[in-house]
């Protein structure tokens, strides 16, 4: 079991990554906590090592993404009313940036993760591959649909890194 | 588009409140793990405890049943020597002379209750040989207090179920590490202490290679003399540890 330093300090340098992961999975910010709780414990748990910050990085987002899929999996969860993530937090977003979250929120899970980790994490396709635990040609094949489907309901602005 | 998303994803903050709470539910997890491995760890060491307690009570018990409480002597001119256990079982045999060795190559008396190995013996085809109607058949019985009485009288009632000219003769346990030692059994040794009673020159070597009937013998001729010798003093103390005799002549 990892120390209570090591974990608080994990919890400040990653918050908001798995939160971002947990705000366009998830669809409210109750279930959001939870998974945001239950990852931490894992990590709290995890005794192995890690190599570098890297490592450590990838290894949290891919436990959060998984964690993600996992509760929405669960059959009770899955037929719950889908509360609108957004408007939760809606006031604490500005408009601008309002129709981009919206438009990702909008896209099937499998895309969401590919866009984040290569547009906001800045992840090549391979390290998405690794991630993700997909091959290196479908995650290029997702960026292109995904980025296709973003531009369709962004108007016709591409979106090119 | 790229800062845009950005941009976007910069205004979905982890709030202090819910760092706050996942911490203090880190802290009651860790909290409870703790116990739980301290439960653990005790449920285990309490584990390790009984099987401890298990294999010592098991070996302790074990030794228990193979500690020798009673020895029973057999001799004729074969000299036998049962050792039993608290509950009456043989638990060890040995023979101290050839002739002995070779009654029991053909019996195995391990295990069994004394009354049924002493039948066993006596009634083998070899020990046929050297019951006659000259010789003796002695059981010397060395028991504790509790025990003596209820051995003595199945010997006894061995002893007149063969329907040989038998006697079985009891004493106490102090005597027989002293035989042990000698290499003798137990039955000889007491007579070897009786004999030497009147003849101090008698060896235990002696002893060993006569049979219990010329011991008898030589004891009586003694006692026959000493009689004529002393006709008042008609009753002799041997000065070893026996405490009662029973005689069953056939």
């Amino acid at each position: 079991m990892r120390s209570e330093p090591d974990v608080n300090h994990a919890i400040e340098k990653y918050a908001d990554m798995v939160r971002h992961v947990c705000f366009y999975h998830l669809k409210n910010h109750s279930d959001a906590e939870d998974v945001f709780q239950n990852v931490f414990l894992k990590y709290m748990l995890h005794d192995k090592p890690f190599n570098d910050d890297e490592h450590e990085k990838a290894w949290l987002l891919r436990v959060t993404i998984n964690s993600c899929k996992d509760y929405l999996n669960d059959f009770f969860r899955r037929n719950k009313v889908p509360l609108e993530t957004l408007n939760e937090i809606e006031a604490e977003i500005p408009d601008e940036h309002k129709e981009v979250l919206e438009a990702v929120l909008s896209l099937p899970a499998k895309y969401k993760d590919v866009i984040y980790l290569y547009y906001y994490e800045g992840y090549k396709a391979d390290e998405i591959g690794k991630i993700l635990g997909k091959k290196e040609n479908t995650v290029y094949s997702l960026l292109s649909r995904g980025r296709k489907m973003l531009k369709e309901k962004l108007g016709g602005e591409d979106i090119d890194r | 588009m790229t800062d845009k998303i950005h941009n976007a994803f910069d205004n979905i903050k982890a709030d202090d409140q819910l760092k706050e709470s996942t911490k203090q539910f880190l802290l009651s997890k860790r909290k409870s793990k703790t116990i739980l491995a301290n439960y653990i760890l005790f449920q285990k060491k309490f584990a390790i405890a009984c099987l401890i307690l298990v294999f010592v009570t098991g070996i302790k018990g074990y030794l228990w049943i193979q500690s020798p409480v009673s020895y029973i002597s057999i001799d004729v001119n074969p000299s036998i020597e049962l050792a039993l256990n608290c509950f009456d079982k043989v638990i060890s045999v040995t023979a101290y002379n050839s002739e002995g060795e070779e009654i029991l190559k053909s019996l195995s008396l391990k295990g069994k209750l004394y009354t049924t190995a002493i039948d066993e013996i006596v009634e083998s085809q070899i020990m046929d040989t050297y019951i006659t109607d000259e010789s003796e058949l002695i059981f010397t019985i060395a028991a504790d207090k509790a025990k003596e009485s209820s051995i003595s009288t199945k010997v006894k009632r061995c002893c007149e179920h063969s329907g040989h000219n038998s006697q079985s003769i009891s004493t106490d346990t102090s005597i027989v590490i002293q035989a042990h030692n000698h290499g003798l059994s137990l039955g000889k040794y007491y007579v070897y202490l009786q004999l030497v009673q009147y003849d101090n020159t008698v060896t235990i070597d002696d002893c060993r290679n006569m049979s219990m009937s010329e011991l008898h013998d030589l004891i009586a001729g003694y006692e026959h003399s000493s009689e004529h010798m002393h006709s008042d003093e008609n009753s002799t103390d041997n000065g070893c540890t026996s405490e009662h005799e029973h005689n069953h002549t056939h």
